[in-house]
C-alpha cells in the first residue's frame, strides 16, 4: 500500500519567487563579465555598462531610442503573431492527418534547413526592400518550427482522457477547454518563448540588411561610425525589453503549469 | 432510473487481416436497479460492450434500449486506470462531471473521504486516492446506469477490497443500475447480483450465475461461500476456456 500524506499540505505555488537569490547571481554575474572584458580590452573597444548607459539615455533624451525600439518592436510582434497563428493551425492539422503531414513534409525540412538569412535576402529582391519583405521573410523563417512543435502536441495529446470526458457525456466545448487545450497549453507556451526570442534576433538581421529603422538599422549605423557604446546601448536596451517579456512569459508558465510535478521533487 | 436491454448485438473490427468479430450475438437484460457482472477473459470483449452501452461506440448491429427513461440515460463511468485530469485539482476533477456547479461537489469529496484534499493536484495522490475521486466523479452525475471497466484491477488487493465496499455502499444509497467488467470470479460474486459468464472470439455470454438468492446482502468479504461461488463461476466459464484453448491449437494460434 501506498504511503499517505499524514497531513494535506496545499499544493505549492509561485516556484517563480523561489530561488531568486540564485537567479540575482545569475544577472550579477553577467555584468562583472562585461566589466572584466571592459577592462582587459579599454572602454573605446568595448565600453562598459555605465558608458553604455549613459550613451543610452543620451540617445533616450533626443527620442532616437524609443523610436528605433518601437520600430523593432512593432515588427518583431507582427512576425510573431502571424507565426504563432500559421504554425499553429498548420501543425494542429497536419497533427491530425497523416495525408497532409507527408504533403507538407518536404517543406517543413527544407524550412528547417535552409540558413535563416536566405529568406530576408530573397524577399528583398523578390519584393522590394520594405516592411512586407521583412515581414514576410521572418514568417517563413519561423515557421516550420512552430509547425514541428505543434504537430508534436496534438499527437502528445491523451486520447484516454477523452474518451473519459465522452463518456460522461460531456460537451465538446467543455472538452476542449478542459482537456485538448490544457495538454497543447505546455507546447504552445514553449513555441511562443523559442519563437519570440528568434524573431527578435532575425528581425535585426533583416533591419540591418534593408531597412532604415529600428535597433538592427541602428546598429548597423553605429558600425558604419565605428561607435561601439551605440551598438552596445541599442543592444542592451532592446535585451532589457525582450528580457522582460519572456520573464514574463516564463512566469505565466510557471503559475499555469504548477499541477506538474517538478522535476526536482522526483529526483 | 433505467434497465438495459440488449438484444442479438453483434460487433466486429475491420483490419488488414480482415474483419475481426468482437461481439457475435449478445443478449442481455438487465433490470432497473441492479448490479451485474461481466466475467469474462481478457479479449472477449467486454470493454466493447461496455463502451457500446455508454454511447461512445454507435458502430454496431443488433439493438440496444434502455427501459425506464426516455432516450440515453445518464451515465456514469469508471475505467481501470482512474483517469483523471492532471491540471484540475482533485474538486475541479469531480466539478467536470457536472454541467453546472450545484454545491454538491463537496459533499462527494466527503463521501469518498477525501475532503481535505480537494486542492490537491491528482499526482500528488496515491493511486487509490485517485481511484476515490474516479469514483466521486462518476457518481456526482446520479448516473441511472454505472459503468465500471475493471476499476480495481489496477489497486493492490487492501486499497481493491476497501473499494469495494464503498461501491457497494454508494451503490446502496444511490439505487442505480451497474454493470461491471471484469476477470476477477471473486470480485463478481462479492459484488452483483448476477454474473454473466462471458467467452471470446467471438464475445458472447455463455452462462450466468444468480446470486440474490445464495448469497443475500450484506455480505462479508471474508464469507467461505464467496469462495465456493466463484468457484463455480469459474466451472462455467471452464468448458469454453478449454474448447477455445483447443481451437487455438488446432489453428496454431
Amino acid at each position: 500500500m501506498e504511503a499517505l500524506p499524514t497531513r494535506p499540505r496545499a499544493p505549492s505555488r509561485g516556484g517563480f519567487s523561489r530561488g531568486l537569490g540564485l537567479r540575482v547571481v545569475s544577472l550579477l554575474s553577467i555584468l562583472a563579465a562585461w566589466l572584466l572584458l571592459s577592462r582587459l580590452m579599454g572602454p573605446t573597444v568595448v565600453p562598459g555598462p555605465l558608458e553604455t548607459v549613459q550613451f543610452a539615455i543620451k540617445e533616450h533624451q533626443s527620442g532616437q531610442l524609443w523610436f528605433h525600439i518601437g520600430m523593432t518592436l512593432w515588427r518583431v510582434l507582427l512576425a510573431f503573431s502571424i507565426t504563432m497563428v500559421l504554425g499553429t493551425v498548420i501543425g494542429v492539422l497536419s497533427g491530425a492527418s497523416k495525408t497532409l503531414d507527408r504533403l507538407l513534409e518536404a517543406w517543413v525540412v527544407t524550412g528547417l534547413a535552409v540558413p535563416r538569412i536566405l529568406p530576408v535576402v530573397v524577399a528583398y529582391l523578390l519584393i522590394g526592400l520594405n516592411d512586407t519583405a521583412a515581414i514576410v521573410a521572418l514568417v517563413v523563417i519561423l515557421v516550420p518550427q512552430v509547425v514541428v512543435q505543434m504537430r508534436e502536441a496534438i499527437r502528445a495529446i491523451d486520447p484516454k482522457l477523452i474518451e473519459m470526458a465522452r463518456a460522461l457525456h460531456r460537451p465538446k466545448v467543455q472538452i476542449w477547454r478542459q482537456v485538448i487545450l490544457p495538454q497543447l497549453a505546455p507546447y504552445l507556451l514553449g513555441t511562443a518563448r523559442g519563437t519570440l526570442s528568434l524573431s527578435w534576433k532575425m528581425v535585426v538581421f533583416a533591419e540591418l540588411l534593408g531597412r532604415t529603422s529600428g535597433v538592427g538599422y541602428q546598429i548597423n549605423f553605429y558600425f558604419q561610425m565605428f561607435e561601439m557604446r551605440g551598438i552596445l546601448a541599442y543592444g542592451l536596451a532592446m535585451t532589457l525589453v525582450l528580457a522582460t517579456v519572456d520573464l514574463a512569459m516564463l512566469y505565466l508558465s510557471e503559475r499555469a503549469f504548477r499541477w506538474r510535478r517538478s522535476v526536482e521533487q522526483v529526483i | 432510473m433505467a434497465g438495459i436491454r440488449v438484444q442479438n448485438l453483434h460487433k466486429a473490427y475491420s483490419s488488414r487481416q480482415g474483419e475481426k468479430v468482437v461481439l457475435g450475438g449478445v443478449n442481455l437484460e438487465v433490470r432497473d436497479g441492479e448490479f451485474v457482472a461481466l466475467l469474462g477473459p481478457s479479449g472477449c470483449g467486454k470493454s466493447t460492450l461496455l463502451n457500446i452501452l455508454s454511447g461512445l461506440d454507435r458502430d454496431y448491429r443488433g439493438s440496444v434500449s434502455f427501459t425506464g427513461v426516455r432516450g440515453q440515460p445518464r451515465i456514469g463511468y469508471m475505467f481501470q486506470e482512474a483517469r483523471l485530469l492532471p491540471w484540475r485539482t482533485v474538486r475541479q476533477n469531480v466539478r467536470f462531471a457536472l454541467d453546472q456547479d450545484d454545491g454538491r461537489v463537496e459533499g462527494w469529496l466527503e463521501r469518498v473521504g477525501l475532503k481535505a484534499y480537494s486542492d490537491f493536484y491528482p499526482n500528488q495522490l496515491s493511486v487509490g486516492m485517485q481511484h476515490r475521486v474516479a469514483l466521486a466523479r462518476a457518481l456526482i452525475r446520479d448516473p441511472a446506469v454505472l459503468l465500471l471497466d475493471e476499476p480495481f484491477s489496477s489497486l493492490d488487493e487492501i486499497t481493491a477490497m476497501s473499494m469495494r465496499a464503498e461501491v457497494l455502499e454508494l451503490w446502496k444509497e444511490q439505487q442505480g443500475t451497474v454493470v461491471l467488467v471484469t476477470h476477477n470470479p471473486l470480485e463478481a460474486v462479492y459484488l452483483a447480483d448476477r454474473v454473466l459468464v462471458m467467452t471470446a472470439s467471438p464475445g458472447r455470454i455463455v452462462a450466468e450465475l444468480s446470486l440474490s438468492e445464495k448469497l443475500p446482502r450484506p455480505r462479508d468479504p471474508e464469507d467461505r461461500r464467496l469462495w465456493e461461488l466463484s468457484r463455480e463461476a469459474v466451472h462455467l466459464l471452464s468448458p469454453h476456456l478449454s474448447k477455445q484453448a483447443s481451437l487455438d491449437r488446432a489453428t496454431g494460434r
